[in-house]
């Protein structure tokens, strides 16, 4: 699907909403009562980018691997303080032909999250159908990780952030893209709670700034923290 | 060369404020989908604005949730020796192929197969299930096609159409495999069945 | 520019990107070798990894155990010890291609299955990237360019090729893919070592020339002296760092004329045993891609393997219906009606002449032949359509 011209313009009008500091979109109130609801954590989309001098993005390995576990601290943090009960969710238990739908659940999510992100930040990317309540859902494929994990919830997170060679200055994908060298750039990033009956999200948080570091453990809190800042308290 | 980036896009952002992304289509309106096609909605969709389309020969394009997750294409005048769509990458549009008239269905399905190769940079498209279905009033075609798209995910679509007075008309609905394609191919199936020849 | 044509001509272009890697470009990979995590070679291999994680379930993977076992042993046989350090993946991609990441991911494109003819060709193939792997060419690749801000449209690019249906997007692909191919020192250097492992293994070594004769005159095919001329002109410009085949098919005869005869593995009837199966979905990969002049090379190939094989000549036939030009349909009828005279099963030919006869106008004659094909092939796709026409 070509959408080169859809992504530039997302790209930009993202780029000066960054001065916003978080935003979250329209929900379902997710039934979170203590004790009785657990959430299977999916498999974390993350990715830390170092921004060369010519304003090209190079995936960094070691910092993505440092946000990984930064963010899973955080996510712990978050889910004694909001009293969520969180599972792991192992795909490689199941047999074959399970994880690949389980690989096409996790891409479809991907896709799906990617254009609610959008929808959410840039109010014209979103279209008239979808002006209405919040109504997004991803299909039964969902019972798979219900079943495997016995969770009510399914949690999908991702998260990107990129950094310029020289120090803490982050420099978006926009940016990136366009070639515009602006100081600030900013932290992208989405979470997704999925009811797993239905595969409904039920509810869905955004972050998009122009601070933020996930290769430290306390701004990776902060910016998981304000990620999560919608999600009502189990 | 940063500054003129910039204002660059400055300007790009301002041209686009200018104009709407979408027009509501609610059900029940009819609506002219390309040249001397007119459809009525069955259910809510948007379409979506000429410039933010993209690949060529898209007489109109709808989506529903948003056009990363379907669209419905139309095709309103193919006309001989040419493709009926074309990429707005260059390079892949080399060696198209072509309708023309006097091509059997099995010939016109392999040529959609064989284009959506090249437009959308799937290796592998397969098409199946062809059969014969009213479109326009006329005796036409259907099929349905499986393609994996760029990100990996399964895609499924639609092809309705038809080739009468000398040229092909067409509509494709493309959406991925698992959940969004059964979710809209009802709609779809009847909003083709409500398409007319004619502006309303 | 026609890019698969361009493509075809660098074969190992898109291996040069998910190509192979090396620490400073220092000598030979050791056995059970993994990198550090904070070394520049260990980022790499994290990145391939993840690209590698997600390979895994791709739909584009061909998933047969008894296909992915054959091909997987035949690199294992040539990587020796360093064989637990790789991994196969067949791709149904329809081009001549196979990669091997810096972390021992391999992948073979299901259009370099189709062009093999035997299982020395192929050993050459994955014997050559392995030889990429082994001398860690695209670490050497990866820190050249660090210094000039490529390296994330190198490693984009890398990713996408990992990816396998990503690298759909092969003009793109191939475009980069020349600005950073392997240089003619490293891709001379996998040619040795692909040799010597060929022949270690019992392979015969001229194989490794058949192959790049092959994929010459696919490229040669159709095209008139001049154009010929005017492709190497563009490969010159494209493929700078790239040996050209004809250069590579004539260095490797004569490095394998200097290995001592005897009797050597070329393996065509085991080889042909094993595509068999694939060479349809294979087949029709390719004819979609509407490159008639080349599918035609390889379908002559096909006849010449098996004289009375019918499936090469119906598939001439459908080349031949699909370009339609001039006599184009006479060609097509002539080739459908050689495939039923050597097997008068064969349905789908039966398809293809009655869409010819309806194309022409001809009902009664088209009806016949598609009852022959829906009698033939009843549980055909195309069924309802086909019966439509019969009015069955
Ligand atoms: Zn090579």
């Amino acid at each position: 699907m070509n959408f080169i011209r859809f992504v530039l313009v997302s790209c930009v009008a993202l780029v000066l909403a960054a001065c916003q500091t978080t935003g979250q979109v329209a929900q379902v109130r997710p039934d979170l009562r203590p004790g009785d609801t657990r959430i299977a954590l999916m498999p974390m989309e993350l990715q830390l980018y170092q921004l060369t001098a010519g304003g090209v993005r190079e995936p960094k390995a070691e910092w993505t691997r440092d946000a990984e576990v930064h963010v899973r601290r955080a996510i712990n943090v978050i889910q004694s303080e909001k009293q969520l009960q969180l599972v792991k969710f192992d795909p490689s238990t199941l047999p074959l032909e399970r994880q690949k739908a389980m690989d096409q659940l996790v891409k479809l999510h991907s896709v799906v999250g990617g254009e609610v992100f959008l929808q959410a930040r840039i109010p014209q990317r979103r279209p008239p159908t979808k002006q209405g309540r919040f109504d997004w859902s991803i299909g039964s494929e969902v019972r798979t990780v219900a079943e495997a994990t016995g969770a009510r919830y399914g949690l999908f997170i991702f998260m990107e952030d990129s950094y310029s060679s020289g120090g803490r200055v982050a420099l978006g994908i926009a940016m990136a893209l366009l070639g515009v060298g602006i100081q600030g750039g900013q932290q992208i990033g989405y979470a997704s709670l999925v009811d797993l009956n239905t595969g409904q999200i039920a509810w869905f948080g955004t972050i998009a700034r122009g601070t933020g570091d996930l290769r430290t453990e306390e701004a990776a809190e902060a910016s998981v923290r304000s990620l999560f800042s919608s999600l009502p308290n189990g | 060369m940063r500054i003129r980036n910039f204002l660059a896009s400055v300007l790009l952002l301002f041209s686009l404020a200018a104009c709407e992304t979408y027009t509501a289509v609610s059900a029940g309106q009819s609506v002219p989908v390309g040249e001397g096609i007119t459809v009525t909605a069955v259910g809510d969709w948007a379409a979506v604005s000429r410039q933010f389309v993209g690949n060529e020969g898209i007489d109109a394009m709808w989506t529903v949730d948003g056009p990363s997750i379907n669209q419905l294409l139309f095709f309103s005048r193919v006309e001989s020796g040419e493709p009926f769509i074309k990429s707005t990458n260059q390079k892949v549009n080399e060696g198209l192929p072509t309708w023309r008239i006097g091509m059997t269905e099995p010939d016109v399905m392999e040529m959609v197969e064989g284009t959506l190769v090249k437009v959308y940079e799937a290796p592998v498209v397969t098409a199946s299930n062809l059969r014969p279905q009213v479109f326009l009033n006329s005796p036409g075609f259907a099929f349905e096609f499986d393609m994996v798209a760029k990100s990996q995910l399964e895609t499924k679509g639609l092809v309705i159409g038809t080739q009468q007075g000398g040229v092909l008309r067409m509509m494709i609905y493309l959406a991925p495999k698992q959940h969004y394609f059964t979710l809209h191919e009802r709609t779809v199936r009847a909003i083709a069945a409500s398409a007319r020849t004619g502006s309303s | 520019m026609d890019f698969t044509r361009r493509h075809l001509l660098c074969g190992c272009a898109a291996t040069a990107l998910t190509g192979c890697v090396s620490q400073g470009g220092g000598g030979q990979i050791r056995a059970g070798y993994a990198p550090s995590l904070d070394s520049a070679e260990g980022g790499l291999w994290e990145i391939f990894n993840k690209a590698e994680a997600d390979l895994k379930f791709s739909p584009l993977r061909m998933t047969d155990e008894e296909l992915n076992r054959y091909v997987t042993d035949i690199a294992c046989r040539l990587a020796g010890k360093h064989c637990t350090d790789m991994r196969v993946y067949l791709m149904r991609t329809p081009f001549f291609n196979a990669t091997m990441a810096p972390n021992g991911m391999m992948q073979v494109w299901s259009g370099l299955l189709l062009r093999c003819q035997n299982e020395a060709q192929l050993a050459a193939v994955l014997g050559h990237e392995i030889g990429h792997y082994l001398k860690r060419h695209s670490l050497q690749r990866f820190e050249q360019m660090r210094d000039n801000s490529s390296v994330a449209a190198f490693l984009g690019i890398a990713i996408a090729a990992a990816g396998g249906g990503a690298l759909a997007n092969l003009p793109g692909l191939v475009a980069i893919a020349n600005i950073f191919a392997f240089s003619r020192e490293q891709e001379r250097e996998a040619d040795g070592v692909g040799l010597e492992l060929m022949v270690n293994a019992g392979y015969e070594p001229v194989q490794a020339a058949e192959i790049w004769r092959g994929l010459i005159a696919e490229r040669d095919a159709g095209l008139t002296l001049e154009e010929r001329q005017d492709q190497k002109q563009q490969r010159d410009v494209f493929f700078a760092s790239h040996p050209a085949p004809a250069d590579r098919a004539q260095a490797l005869a004569l490095q394998a004329a200097a290995y001592p005869g005897g009797k050597r593995i070329v393996g065509e009837d085991r080889y042909l045993a094993q595509a068999r199966a694939f060479r349809d979905t294979m087949m029709q990969d390719e004819l979609r891609l509407h490159q008639y002049d080349r599918t035609l090379v390889i379908i002559e190939r096909m006849k010449t393997a098996n004289p009375g094989d019918a499936d090469p000549f119906y598939y001439e036939g459908e080349v031949y219906r699909a370009r339609n030009d001039g006599i184009d349909s006479g060609r097509a009828m002539n080739a459908y009606g050689r495939a039923l005279e050597l097997d008068e099963t064969h349905g789908l030919s039966w398809r293809g002449i009655g869409i010819l006869h309806r194309r022409a106008g001809k009902q009664e004659k088209a009806a016949a032949a598609f009852r022959q094909y829906l009698e033939l092939v009843p549980d055909a796709e195309d069924r309802l359509m086909i019966q439509s026409y019969v009015g069955a």
